[in-house]
């Protein structure tokens, strides 16, 4: 498959897959070949999945630019690596052909001082816009974009610090009576340089710390990182772990869809609905504790496999579990459903057409609310989910209640692939996990459905350190849905904004991560952490 | 003379505590519905020491609590942030004294009790937009303008709703009313439409779902309460205290009052009431604005001139005879 689509691209582009990551060719092109490389992928209809950059030191920067083109089990992917010199980094922006590379580019723009010319929005990401040092050369204009005048008149923010967006971010709305004319949308509050701790570790404590990345999704988060490291050390992880790792990954699913549906449902003052629906994740939270030990942080995957074993007696009890969840499920759905108020609060809301969606590459739940059939799972299948049966669930609703019935009908397919993950492990070699690894090849990529959409780790493996990588980055979902929320926030009503604000899940926990910004003295420190 | 200086502190007193024990009911009850637990109707042997034996007036312990904080103001806040909770305490205390608690007027008839209730009445909404509109808080002013959309969507169903009580009685008087239904039957039966379209507008002036647009937590913070804490916000909840009492009181004695022993029934008919706000309360998920304000026109205004009709067909029209 992976010499196919490189066959394909080769085709495109004329030029030769100079290494392989993890079987997606990977090729390095000049600086000056980008924008017409990239264009032409784009066309093709392939989306951007992840920009990013690693510092390597005196050779300067390299700027990974991964693009997938989503289809049915066969997705062509292809990885352009382009080296800037670090006397000069300099770079055409891709942003002014797809909003996908914006904020990629803000982050490299500002973490690593490459400069994106013509990049239409050179603000600071995780910074704030005050900050001293312009992301862009062009301090004039950046100084100027920073400081909107003339829209204090009637500025509406919500958050930092907000009932209705527990996590912290600042939507600064500009409204004429109930409607916004504009918004802007500033995260970056969250700082726990994450990614920063990653380069100093070695590959087994970074799993660690990449459960801590998200609450919710942190069985999404490990299974991606042991993926993606499991792919450098050429491991191939037994089956049963494998199918441990999919029941872990589908019960996250449930847990997270209950979380949301209550907080959907919570912002549009239904308090019942919430508290049911909490009530029922307390179910499946006790039943990954039964499978883990550990009800947030399970801690069941480590390098080559999976570290506890599912015995029968559990597994009967898991079944069990499984059938309440069921009935849990389906008595949430007749109370939300039937509602009346739901229905005319959420229909027609933030609506998502499926080609913008596609535009802003946006993931998970939100891509197949607007039709869209994208799908890790599907699209690249990984783990077991070629071996069980299961469907993609989507809707062409394309608004905030066709994501609400795409995460109730993933409810219902993730119960499906649980109970036969959980009748094929009986039938299974014991063996859990492959013991012992060395790092063989220099690159790790991993794409993981996680709840909220597809996760993506990127390691680099140290030229001079065999057990530690060099640089660790990370894509969560939120990162490229978030993006979404301009689109779909102007013109509508400030009675709209939270219905549509949880519809995409964001989870800024996940998206920021990373600077440590400290006042001290009047005299501002700044310690240099990484972005993901 | 003597007699209105112990009266009016025990009505107002009454009133007031039955407006916590109403709020207790909402609470529990709404608590108990979401599988939670509620305020304590008996506190366990081991925690009595520092909550006493029970929580029923947990309302009005947390509304102490608020009178022992101090109040921030914002500069740019006008004096009339200050006045509106007392305005609004002021009126509720006055609507109070006009109503036929369970069969007894306290301070006798009074001609045009219903007429200056629902004025009084009136003066809650306007108070928030008072208040919320002075207190210079851009959520203040999102709410203010929902407020004052919402307010002249329920307060039509209202008070037609309640003149069709006045126009079957043929009196304006609270205590005549009353009265009237003791001889016949509760003009719920008689008059259902009326009846419902009130029961709407209440619990639109109640502010509880789905209509409490004005408040909603997740768009607006606490709309115009926003800005107010401590001592200003104690006020507007007792007033908030006084006006549960008063508008459960007031549908009872305009639809449902049934003589048997004064103030017996008049428990029993409260708590079914409340029951009811609190099933809609519970089942309900929040309206927005412009949903709100156009169900109202729909159903509620549509019900209360069914009922105008109706109360004027059973006066003047074909049954006229038969009545």
């Amino acid at each position: 498959m992976a010499s196919k689509a490189s066959d394909k691209f080769e085709e495109a582009t004329n030029v030769q897959a100079d290494a392989y990551i993890a079987e997606r060719p990977l090729l390095d092109i000049p600086s000056e070949q980008l924008p017409q490389v990239a264009g032409e992928l784009l066309s093709k209809g392939a989306r951007l999945v992840y920009e990013t950059g690693i510092d390597m030191g005196v050779d300067g920067f390299d700027l990974f630019y991964f693009f997938s083109s989503d289809g049915e089990r066969t997705s062509p992917q292809t990885l352009l690596r382009v080296r800037v010199p670090r006397e000069d980094p300099v770079i055409a922006s891709l942003a002014s052909i797809t909003p996908q590379a914006s904020w990629a580019e803000r982050e490299v723009m500002e973490m690593l001082g490459v400069r994106f010319t013509g990049h239409p929005d050179p603000r600071h990401l995780w910074l704030p816009y005050e900050w001293p040092r312009p992301a862009e050369a062009d301090y004039q204009r950046n100084e100027a974009i920073m400081r909107p005048k003339g829209a204090a008149a009637n500025l509406l923010p919500i958050g930092p610090y907000h009932p209705a967006t527990l996590d912290s971010n600042l939507f600064r709305m500009t409204v004429e009576g109930e409607t916004i004319l504009d918004i802007d949308i500033k995260i970056g509050y969250n700082h726990r340089g994450i990614i920063k701790l990653f380069e100093g570790r070695d590959y087994h404590k970074g799993m660690f710390l990449a459960e801590r990345v998200c609450g919710i999704c942190n069985c999404a988060h490990t299974t991606t990182y042991c993926t993606a490291v499991e792919q450098m050390a050429a491991v191939e992880v037994p089956a049963r772990a494998k199918y441990i790792r999919m029941l872990m990954v589908e019960l996250e699913r449930i847990q997270n869809h209950f979380l949301w549906l209550g907080l959907f449902v919570n912002v549009m003052g239904f308090t019942t609905g919430f508290m049911l629906s909490w009530r029922a994740r307390e179910v499946v939270q006790d039943t990954m504790e039964l499978v883990s030990g550990q009800r947030i942080s399970h801690g069941m995957n480590t390098i080559g496999g999976v570290r506890k074993d599912i015995p029968s007696a559990v597994s009967s009890q898991v079944a069990q579990l499984l059938e309440d969840i069921r009935g849990k499920v389906a008595h949430l759905e007749r109370i939300i459903l039937e509602n009346p108020v739901i229905s005319d609060r959420a229909r027609s809301i933030g609506t998502l057409s499926p080609k913008t969606a596609s535009e802003y590459g946006a993931l998970g739940p939100v891509m197949r609310g607007s039709g869209n059939r994208v799908d890790v799972r599907l699209n690249k299948p990984y783990l077991a989910y070629n071996d069980v049966d299961w469907h993609i669930v989507t809707d062409r609703g394309c608004d905030a209640y066709a994501r609400m019935l795409v995460r109730i009908g993933e409810m219902h397919v993730s119960l499906d692939i649980c109970k036969q993950a959980l009748d094929n492990l009986k039938a299974m070699p014991t063996e859990l996990a492959v013991k012992g690894f060395t790092i063989e090849k220099p690159y790790g990529l991993a794409q993981v459905e996680a709840p909220r959409g597809e996760v993506v780790y990127l390691i680099a493996a140290s030229e001079y350190m065999p057990n530690m990588p060099l640089a660790v980055r990370i894509r969560t979902p939120t990162y490229n849905n978030l993006p979404l929320l301009k689109t779909l926030l102007v013109g509508c009503d400030v009675g709209d904004v939270p219905v549509i604000l949880s519809s995409i899940d964001p989870c800024f926990a996940c998206t920021d991560r990373l600077t440590e910004v400290s006042k001290t003295h009047n005299r501002v420190e700044f310690a240099w952490t990484w972005n993901g | 003379m003597e007699w209105l200086v112990i009266g009016i502190p025990v009505v107002v007193g009454f009133a007031f505590v039955m407006g916590v024990l109403y709020d207790y009911e909402i609470r529990k009850l709404f608590a108990r519905m979401q599988s939670r637990r509620g305020p304590l109707f008996i506190v366990p042997r081991d925690l009595r020491g520092g909550l006493g034996t029970t929580r029923v007036f947990q309302t009005l312990y947390d509304i102490l609590k608020l009178f022992s904080k101090s109040q921030t103001f914002r500069p740019s806040s006008s004096k009339y942030f200050i006045a509106a909770p007392f305005i609004a305490l002021g009126c509720m205390v006055l609507a109070t004294l006009l109503l036929d608690i369970g069969g007894i007027s306290v301070f006798g008839d009074y001609d045009f009790s219903m007429v200056v209730i629902s004025y009084l009445l009136f003066t809650i909404p306007l108070s928030l937009i008072i208040g919320g509109a002075s207190s210079s808080s851009p959520f203040g002013a999102l709410s203010v303008r929902r407020e004052i959309e919402l307010m002249l969507s329920y307060e039509v169903a209202f008070v037609i709703g309640i003149f069709s009580a006045a126009l079957l009685a043929n009196s304006l008087s609270i205590a005549r009313v009353v009265a009237y239904q003791a001889n016949t039957l509760p003009f719920l039966l008689i008059n259902p439409f009326a009846a419902a379209a009130v029961f709407f507008a209440i619990v639109g002036k109640l502010h509880m779902k789905p209509f409490d647009t004005t408040e909603a937590e997740a768009e607006i913070v606490s709309g115009y309460f926003t800005e107010y804490s401590s001592r200003l916000l104690g006020t507007f909840l007792a007033s908030r205290m006084l006006l549960l009492f008063v508008l459960v009181t007031l549908f009872i004695d305009l639809f449902v009052f049934i003589p048997v022993v004064p103030l017996l029934l008049y428990f029993v008919e409260g708590f079914l009431f409340v029951l009811a706000l609190t099933l809609v309360h519970t089942v309900m998920p929040r309206y927005r604005i412009d949903q709100a304000v156009s169900w109202f026109t729909r159903i509620p205004l549509v019900l209360a001139l069914i009922g105008l009709v109706w109360s004027l067909t059973l006066k003047y029209g074909l049954l006229g005879a038969v009545w």
